[in-house]
């Protein structure tokens, strides 16, 4: 008799525990499961997906001056000194003033790219990130760009501070790389103008000799000639106006 | 007291030798040296570099004897050498006697490719500043070997995360580990380079030639090399080989006729086919190409069979007989890659430039160069012109030449073949320009700077002997596009004869809107300007599409607008559809003679930017495109509505339209596009059509 109330009692406890931990799991679960979740550690592996944002406005930025630059014979924005023709506006890289050539040079076209995507990333959204709190040093944005031949490489270097949970991760240096035939097709463009400039550039001799670039030139009267010049693969395109 | 005088006894003997030796700074070769005085270097500039010359102290004692690391100029540090030693070689002293200092750190120092070991990372940067040259120091090198192996310029496989052929310097700056000489297919890579199975496909190289790749896509040997694991690069190794696609035969690595990578023939042939990719296949303002296919034609090639890959040649106009009139313009063309290059020497229809045909390193070589006809009108003196008065300075001979000679002479080269002036015997001598120039059909008589071309009487009959000559229909078509000169041909005529060889090339586009002596299709009635307004308004709607009816009455008001009678407005306006019209197709086959299989789209791309180019003023839109974002973001952001703000009439296009401004999803970009409602309203009909 003394054994069956002994092994009651246990049941009765066993089962007022398991009242009170459904009651506590059912009312209180979310907010346990938020606070484990909270507790998960705030390391650098957290912080991929805001890198990636951060490149994707970098790619953003650097596609929209791509398309621009091409379009402008290496200006971002309208020359000016343009050609009407065919419905656009054609840059002229040689304009016959004090300084005929209007060509600008690698560095300057680096250093408009890196302005321009100083100028983007600055806006670049990561209202995704709320769950983040994130400080931006907006002054000490400073972007870094490459032209190689077939690509052209942006290093940003961008402070930010990033913290969760009483954690605080930096953030500095980011990086994007386009594949893109500007820098062979800056070179050649430059080939064009030197040889313009110290007389008349010969488009078959160049092609005998760098064999892959492939040129197209059309004089448009006496004093205008309007070349267009192609990446090797033929995938991309500028066109210029010279006028002597 | 007997060990107090054995020890004081040697002390003072020590002293006495002592008194006799002083510190040297300098004793011959060497510093710091304690010997007698006689033996000390005294002179003034030891005295000025190091401060003394001798010292009563032992060397020991003195400040400037202590051994140091001395830092030289160079950056080269020497360990343990006194500080008067270091000063005197205008080096910098470091109280660190093992030169344990980052500045003396040895590693290795890659300078222009060229590694060196040891080296202190000091005297790397030094070198490199002296150069201006970029530098890279390596201290974790520990032999010159090491050194050479992991900065060469040597290709080998690099592992890192994935398994890479590139040079030992690019590896090691990647943080791999480079394996020398070896294929990353290696059967010793076989643990550090998984699935890397070897002479897995096919590519073209860099270097033009047809290579191996791996399975996952590394560059393996040339095609023809047995593959035993390493890199074979020599050019002795390639030479021969089958992949070899010898540039200086005609061959380049491409795809084949399969699509498989193949050394192919890139030398031209008649009855290949060929992507035409010029100036008239491309849209400016969209910045896009639109390929056109032909099929070289042996006309094509200056009437052979092949050309060889950098050739080039002329294709110009005849220069003779009843062809005379059909004065199109001159283009260089050019064999490059196997695909035929067109370089317009005009593209005005001025004919300002020429093409030029001669040979350069024994290929036949063509370039578009300028057209001196202004000087062939002076030759015999003519009415008291003179050579000295030639346009062209180096045309001013000094003592005259005889007949044909000085007609030569005057057109730059005594040479026939390439004088641009041509001497026309047969009673009066005419030396006329073989090439006709142009004018500015697209202004009128009175702007035109070239307006004399288009009369023939202003030049014409001058030339030669004056007594005998004459203006002649001859003499008037050879002095320009004066092409309606035939006597007793009504206006319509003129412009028939040189409509129906005009639109073979934009040349012709003189003989079409020519006004003048002689009359012109538009020269009659209607003013010029009214002229000018219906042509230019009918281009824009032919090349955009317009019916017949649209184009007509469009030309029409623009005419009336422009100050003609309806009568002449409408006279104007058909007379301008019917040329253009006809015209249009034509344009596009003018950079490679006559294509007769033309796609109507492409004809009426090229069209397009042919008018364009001549209708100044009449296209006043400029289109942009700038990519602002991904689609469904930016969608979002910008608040459209997908339904209502869609614009439906542009068929497949998916453009939008919100708070005035136009959007277009172009795959996973949403661009703003900056359409003139002019501009979008002419897309509309197109896409309607």
């Amino acid at each position: 008799m003394q054994k069956r109330a002994q092994v009651t009692t246990f049941i009765l406890l066993g089962i007022i525990i398991a009242i009170v931990l459904f009651i506590v799991f059912y009312f209180l679960g979310e907010r346990l499961l938020a606070q484990t979740q909270n507790k998960t550690p705030f390391d650098k592996s957290q912080l991929i997906p805001l890198q990636k944002q951060i490149e994707s406005c970098i790619q953003l930025s650097l596609d929209k001056s791509v398309i621009n630059l091409r379009r402008n014979a290496f200006f971002l924005e309208e020359s000016p000194y343009t050609l009407e023709y065919g419905g656009a506006k054609i840059s002229y890289l040689i304009y016959p003033e004090d300084s005929p050539n209007k060509l600008l040079s690698i560095e300057g076209v680096q250093d408009e790219i890196s302005n321009q995507i100083v100028s983007d990333l600055v806006k670049c959204s990561l209202d995704k990130f709320n769950n983040l709190n994130i400080k931006k040093n907006d002054k000490e944005i400073k972007a870094e760009t490459t032209i190689a031949e077939n690509k052209v490489l942006i290093a940003l270097t961008y402070p930010m501070e990033v913290s969760r949970s009483g954690t605080t991760l930096q953030l500095k240096d980011f990086s994007y790389s386009k594949e893109t035939d500007l820098g062979a097709i800056y070179n050649t463009i430059n080939d064009i103008i030197s040889g313009e400039l110290q007389g008349e550039f010969d488009t078959v001799s160049y092609f005998n000799e760098k064999r892959n670039v492939v040129i197209n030139k059309n004089n448009l009267d006496d004093k205008n000639i309007i070349y267009l010049v192609s990446s090797p693969q033929e995938k991309e395109y500028v066109m210029f106006a010279i006028k002597r | 007291m007997l060990i107090f005088l054995v020890s004081i006894i040697p002390i003072t003997a020590l002293n006495a030798s002592a008194a006799e030796n002083v510190c040297c700074a300098k004793s011959g070769d060497n510093y710091c040296v304690f010997t007698t005085e006689d033996k000390c270097d005294s002179s003034s500039q030891v005295k000025s570099s190091l401060g003394f010359t001798s010292s009563p102290f032992s060397c020991s004692q003195l400040a400037d004897c202590k051994p140091v690391c001395c830092v030289n100029q160079n950056g080269v540090c020497s360990e343990k050498i006194s500080k008067a030693q270091c000063r005197n070689q205008v080096g910098k002293p470091i109280d660190s006697p093992d030169c344990k200092i980052p500045e003396c750190e040895k590693g290795a120092c890659v300078i222009a490719n060229q590694c060196q070991y040891p080296v202190t990372s000091g005297a790397c940067k030094t070198e490199a500043e002296k150069q201006k040259v970029k530098y890279i120091f390596d201290n974790s090198v520990t032999s010159q070997q090491e050194c050479s192996t992991k900065y060469s310029l040597e290709e080998g496989c690099c592992v890192s995360n994935t398994c890479l052929r590139t040079t030992g310097e690019k590896c090691t700056l990647s943080k791999g580990t480079f394996f020398p000489g070896k294929l990353c297919s290696n059967q010793d890579l076989v643990g550090q380079c998984r699935d890397h199975s070897k002479d897995y496909s096919t590519t073209c190289n860099k270097d033009g030639n047809l290579y191996h790749i791996d399975s996952r896509g590394v560059l393996e040997n040339m095609v023809g090399i047995p593959n035993d694991g390493l890199i074979h690069n020599k050019q002795s190794d390639i030479i021969n080989q089958q992949g070899y696609c010898d540039f200086s035969k005609g061959f380049s690595c491409g795809k084949n006729k399969d699509g498989q990578y193949a050394c192919i023939d890139i030398n031209c042939k008649a009855g290949n086919v060929i992507d035409l990719t010029g100036i008239v296949q491309y849209q400016p303002f969209t910045g896009k190409m639109f390929p056109e296919q032909h099929t070289i034609k042996q006309e094509d090639l200056g009437g052979v069979q092949e050309r060889k890959n950098g050739e080039s040649w002329c294709i110009t106009p005849p220069e003779t007989g009843s062809e005379r009139e059909n004065k199109q313009n001159h283009y260089t063309f050019s064999c490059q890659l196997g695909k035929i290059r067109v370089e317009i020497c005009s593209l005005s229809g001025f004919r300002n430039k020429v093409c030029l045909q001669d040979t350069k390193e024994g290929k036949p070589f063509a370039k578009c160069v300028d057209n001196r006809w202004e000087d062939c009108w002076l030759y015999g003196g003519g009415n008291s012109f003179t050579d000295s008065q030639a346009f062209y300075p180096e045309n001013r001979a000094e003592s005259k030449y005889e007949d044909e000679q000085e007609c030569l002479f005057l057109g730059g080269s005594l040479d026939p073949a390439k004088s641009h002036c041509t001497l026309k015997t047969g009673g009066k001598n005419e030396c006329l320009p073989k090439y006709p120039p142009g004018f500015q059909f697209w202004k009128s008589a009175a702007q035109d700077t070239a307006n004399a071309q288009r009369l023939c009487s202003t030049r014409c009959g001058q030339g030669g002997n004056a007594r005998t000559n004459s203006c002649d229909e001859t003499e008037c078509l050879a002095l320009g596009d004066c092409g309606n000169f035939k006597q007793g041909l009504p206006w319509w005529g003129g412009a028939g004869i040189g409509a129906a060889v005009g639109f073979f090339s934009g040349a012709g586009m003189n003989n079409l809107f020519n006004v003048g002596q002689g009359g012109g299709f538009l020269g009659g009635a209607a003013s010029s300007t009214a002229s000018q307004a219906a042509v230019n308004t009918i281009s824009f709607e032919v090349a955009h599409g317009a019916t017949q009816a649209v184009a007509i009455e469009a030309g029409k008001t623009a005419a009336i607008q422009a100050g003609a009678t309806a009568g002449e407005a409408l006279k104007a306006s058909t007379a301008a559809y019917a040329k253009i019209s006809a015209g249009v197709a034509k344009i596009a086959p003018q950079v490679i003679g006559a294509a007769k299989t033309v796609p109507p789209a492409i004809a009426k791309e090229a069209a397009k930017q042919t008018l364009k180019s001549t209708t100044t003023g009449v296209l006043k839109t400029v289109s942009k495109e700038v990519i602002i974002g991904t689609a469904v973001t930016q969608i979002t952001k910008l608040g459209i509505d997908k339904q209502t703000d869609r614009t439906p009439e542009t068929g497949d296009r998916e453009i939008y339209q919100k708070d005035g401004k136009y959007y277009e999803v172009v795959g996973k970009d949403l661009l703003e596009i900056d359409y003139t409602s002019e501009r979008y309203n002419q897309e509309v009909r197109e896409a309607n059509k």
